[in-house]
C-alpha cells in the first residue's frame, strides 16, 4: 500500500515535472531564445532518457527546477543537439549566493579546488539529507578524513549514538566556509586558537544546553578569569593556552578516560607541550577554578578571602588614617584661629635655625625605587585584573604584549620584595636601637611608626 | 682642504660599497600580489602565466590564460616555449607554502631571463582576491581516506601490503624516503600511472599533503581501487619520527 502510494507520488511528481519542464520549454520563460528552435512536444527527456533523468531527478531536491534553470547556457535546442553549444559547468552560486559566498573562504575551495559537487555527488539525483543532519555530516566528512581519532571523539561518539546535541564537524569547522586553520598548516597560531575557543565557547556557555549533561555552563566563566583566558581575550593568543591546546582537537574525552589528554598519566605530557622544566606538582595547576567554591578549591577560596581582606584592610586603615590626619591639620587649626590662638609660622632661616635634611640621597634612591616597581606592578597586574575594559589592551600593548608585561611584573615583584625586606632591615624589625641617632629630631613625623623604648 | 678630502674620501668609500653590494645582490624576482597581475593582464601587457605545478594539477584548475610548465620541466622547455629572453614572465604556485614557483623564477633568471616575477601566495592567494580560474580536464575529486604519522608507523610496524607512492621530486626523495617506497614525481604520474598495480593498496606521500589528494583521485580514477594518501607528508611524518626518536 505504502509502495503504491509512493509509486504514485513518484509518477505524479515525474508528471509533474515534466509538465513544469515542457511549461518552460514552451512558455521560454527562462529559455527566452529556445522557444522558436524546439520542436512541440520535445523536451531534454526526449533524448537524455536515463533513468537518472527521468526517474531520479524529479525526485532530487531541484526536480521542481527545468534543466535549464541550471544549465542556463544551453539556448538553443538545435545547437545543442548538433553539438554546437555545450554545457559549461553548472554555477550552483546563482541561485546559492549565501552558500557560494561562505564558500570562496573555504579550504576545500581555496587549497583543493573543490566545487559543489564534489561533495554533493550524483546532483541529478540529490536528496535532502536525512532528518538527522549532523549524522549526515559526520557520514560527509569521514568520506576522506576518515582518521579514528575524529570518529572516536567524545562529540562525534555522542552525534553517532543520537545525541543531537553534541557537536558534529561542521558545529567546530563550519559547514561551507571550512577555515584555512588546517593543521598541517600551523601558519595562523593566533587566529586558529581564537576561532577554535570561540567555537568552544558558544556551546559551552549555553546553560540549557549543558545542564542536559550535567556540566557548567561556567566553565568557560573560570577559564576565563585565569591567566590563559585573561591574555586570550586582551588579544594575544598565540602564547596562551585555548580549549583545544589542553583539550585537544579531536580526542576530547572525560579526565577518567585513560586516552583522555587531561587524565592524570597524561598530564605533564599535556602541559609539557607548552611549559618546560617544571616539577611534577606543576600539573596540579586548576585549568579553570571556582575560586568561591571552598569545598573544592580550598586553597584559592582562603587566598582570595585573604587577598580581598588585605585589600579591604588596607584600604580602611588609609582612609581612617587621611580623615584624621585632616582633622589634625585643618579641623585642629580652624579650632585654634577661633578660639584666638596665633596661627603658628615657620621659623625662619634669618632668626638662626639651620635646616636639617630629612632624608638621606639613600633614602630618597630607595623611595624612588618603591614608587617604580610599585606602579610597574600596578600598569602590569591591572590589565590583567580588568582584562575586559578597553585600556587594558592598550596598556599592555605599551608593554609590549602580556609575555613582555609578564616580564616586567616579575621584574619589579624582585625588586619590590628585595626593598621590603631592607627597610624591614633598617626599620625596628632588625635595629631597633639605630633608628632615633639615624632620623634625627623629625624621627616623630617619618613615615615608620617609631617603637623606642 | 683636509676637510674636503675627507669629504671625498668618504664619497668614494660609500659609492664603492654601493656598486659592490649591487654586484653582490642576486637578481630577485618581482614579487605580485594578485590585484597586480589581474591588472596587468586587464591592461593586455605582454606577459606569460606559467603554473609551475604538474601538468596534472595545471589541467585540473588554473588562472586563465596559463601555460603549464612544470618546475621540473622549465629548463628542458624554455629555449622553445620562450626564446625571448626579455619576455616577462610570472610563475605561481598551487599552494601558499610551496616553492615551486620561487625556485623556477630563480633557475630562470640565472639562465638569463631578465624579467621575471613571482605570483604571491599562489593560486589560494589569486582566489581570496576573488579572481577565478579554469579548468581544462578537470579530476573529480573522490572520497580518498588519509592517516597520519601513527597510524602509518602501526602499518609498517604489522608489515601490511602496503605500495608506498612518493610523488615528490626525485632529489627530494633520495634525501631520505619511507622503507620501500617508489618514486614517480607528480609532474610525470599522468605518464606512469600505468607502471602501478590495480591490485595492491596504495599510499600515496607528497611534501606537505597539499598535493597528494588530487593524485590519489586521480589514480582511482584509472582504476585502483584502494588508495589512501599520508595527512600532512612527509613534512608530518619527520615531524612525527623525530618527536618519537626525542622520547
Amino acid at each position: 500500500m505504502g509502495d503504491m502510494r509512493h509509486s504514485m507520488s513518484v509518477r505524479v511528481r515525474i508528471m509533474l515535472a515534466a509538465a513544469v519542464l515542457a511549461g518552460c520549454w514552451f512558455a521560454g520563460s527562462s529559455v527566452p531564445a529556445a522557444a522558436t528552435s524546439v520542436e512541440p512536444g520535445k523536451s531534454c527527456q526526449s533524448c537524455h532518457d536515463d533513468e537518472l533523468y527521468r526517474a531520479r531527478f524529479s525526485g532530487s531536491v531541484h526536480g521542481n527546477d527545468s534543466c535549464t534553470s541550471c544549465h542556463t547556457d544551453i539556448r538553443s535546442l538545435q545547437a545543442h543537439m548538433t553539438g554546437k553549444e555545450k554545457p559549461a559547468p553548472v554555477n550552483c552560486g546563482s541561485c546559492h549566493q549565501e552558500i557560494a559566498r561562505e564558500f570562496q573562504k573555504n579550504f576545500h575551495y581555496l587549497q583543493e579546488d573543490f566545487r559543489c559537487t564534489d561533495c554533493h555527488r550524483g546532483i541529478h539525483a540529490l536528496k535532502k539529507a536525512d532528518s538527522n543532519f549532523k549524522l549526515a555530516v559526520i557520514k560527509k566528512c569521514t568520506e576522506c578524513h576518515a582518521n579514528e581519532e575524529y570518529v572516536a571523539s567524545g562529540h562525534a561518539e555522542s552525534v553517532l549514538k543520537g545525541n543531537q546535541d553534541s557537536a558534529a564537524c561542521s558545529d567546530c569547522h563550519g559547514l561551507h566556509d571550512t577555515r584555512v586553520y588546517h593543521t598541517s598548516l600551523e601558519t595562523y597560531p593566533g587566529e586558529a586558537r581564537e576561532f577554535y575557543t570561540r567555537k568552544c565557547k558558544k556551546c559551552h556557555t549555553d546553560k540549557a544546553l549543558m545542564g542536559r549533561f550535567g556540566l557548567s555552563a561556567d566553565m568557560v566563566k573560570y577559564y576565563e578569569a585565569t591567566y590563559h583566558g585573561k591574555v586570550e581575550e586582551i588579544g594575544y593568543p598565540t602564547r596562551v593556552a585555548g580549549c583545544a591546546d589542553c583539550h585537544t582537537s579531536h580526542n576530547i574525552l572525560p579526565k577518567s578516560d585513560t586516552r583522555s589528554s587531561i587524565h592524570p598519566s597524561n598530564l605533564i605530557a599535556n602541559c609539557g607541550r607548552c611549559h618546560q622544566g617544571f616539577h611534577a606538582r606543576f600539573v596540579a595547576y586548576k585549568a579553570h577554578p571556582n575560586y568561591h567554591d571552598r569545598k573544592n578549591y580550598p586553597a584559592l577560596f582562603w587566598t582570595f578571602v585573604l587577598m580581598s581582606g588585605l585589600l579591604i584592610g588596607t584600604f580602611l586603615f588609609f582612609w581612617v588614617h587621611t580623615a584624621l590626619w585632616w582633622r589634625k591639620s585643618y579641623w585642629g587649626k580652624d579650632k585654634r584661629e577661633k578660639l584666638g590662638v596665633e596661627p603658628e609660622k615657620l621659623p625662619l632661616e634669618s632668626e638662626g635655625l639651620v635646616p636639617v635634611q630629612r632624608f638621606t640621597l639613600k633614602e630618597r634612591m630607595i623611595h624612588v625605587l618603591l614608587i617604580l616597581s610599585f606602579m610597574t606592578l600596578v600598569m602590569t597586574g591591572f590589565p590583567l585584573k580588568y582584562h575586559d575594559v578597553p585600556w587594558a589592551g592598550i596598556l599592555i600593548g605599551l608593554w609590549g604584549g602580556a609575555h613582555m608585561a609578564g616580564i616586567f611584573h616579575r621584574i619589579a615583584a624582585a625588586l619590590l620584595s628585595v626593598l621590603f625586606l631592607y627597610v624591614a632591615w633598617l626599620s625596628f624589625l632588625f635595629s631597633r636601637g639605630d633608628r632615633g641617632r639615624r632620623v634625627g629630631s623629625s624621627a616623630s613625623s617619618a613615615p615608620i611608626p617609631s617603637v623606642r623604648t | 682642504m683636509s676637510r674636503m678630502k675627507w669629504v671625498w674620501t668618504v664619497a668614494l668609500l660609500s659609492a664603492l660599497s654601493a656598486v659592490s653590494s649591487v654586484q653582490a645582490a642576486e637578481p630577485a624576482p618581482n614579487l605580485l600580489e594578485p590585484a597586480e597581475l589581474r591588472q596587468m593582464l586587464e591592461r593586455g601587457e605582454d606577459t606569460v602565466l606559467i603554473d609551475a605545478m604538474s601538468h596534472l594539477e595545471c589541467m585540473d584548475h588554473s588562472i586563465p590564460g596559463s601555460l603549464c610548465v612544470a618546475d621540473e620541466e622549465f629548463l628542458a622547455k624554455a629555449p622553445k616555449l620562450f626564446p625571448d629572453k626579455n619576455r616577462h614572465l610570472v610563475f605561481y604556485c598551487g599552494s601558499n607554502r610551496c616553492c615551486r614557483s620561487g625556485e623556477t623564477a630563480a633557475m630562470a633568471l640565472q639562465h638569463g631571463y631578465a624579467r621575471i616575477s613571482v605570483l604571491k601566495g599562489g593560486i589560494p592567494a589569486w582566489k581570496k582576491a576573488g579572481y577565478g580560474t579554469v579548468s581544462q580536464e578537470r579530476i573529480p575529486r573522490l572520497p580518498v581516506a588519509s592517516i597520519k604519522p601513527e597510524r602509518l608507523a602501526r602499518w609498517l610496524l604489522e608489515k601490511r601490503d602496503l605500495l608506498i607512492l612518493d610523488i615528490r621530486r626525485e632529489a627530494r626523495f633520495r634525501e631520505g624516503h619511507l622503507p620501500g617506497a617508489i618514486n614517480i614525481p607528480l609532474f610525470r604520474l599522468h605518464e606512469r600511472y600505468q607502471e602501478l598495480p590495480l591490485n595492491r593498496p596504495v599510499l600515496v606521500v607528497d611534501d606537505r599533503g597539499l598535493r597528494s589528494f588530487l593524485a590519489s583521485s586521480y589514480l582511482v580514477r584509472k582504476g585502483i581501487a584502494d588508495v589512501t594518501r599520508l595527512f600532512g607528508g612527509m613534512e608530518r611524518w619527520q615531524e612525527y619520527d623525530s618527536a618519537k626518536k626525542k622520547r
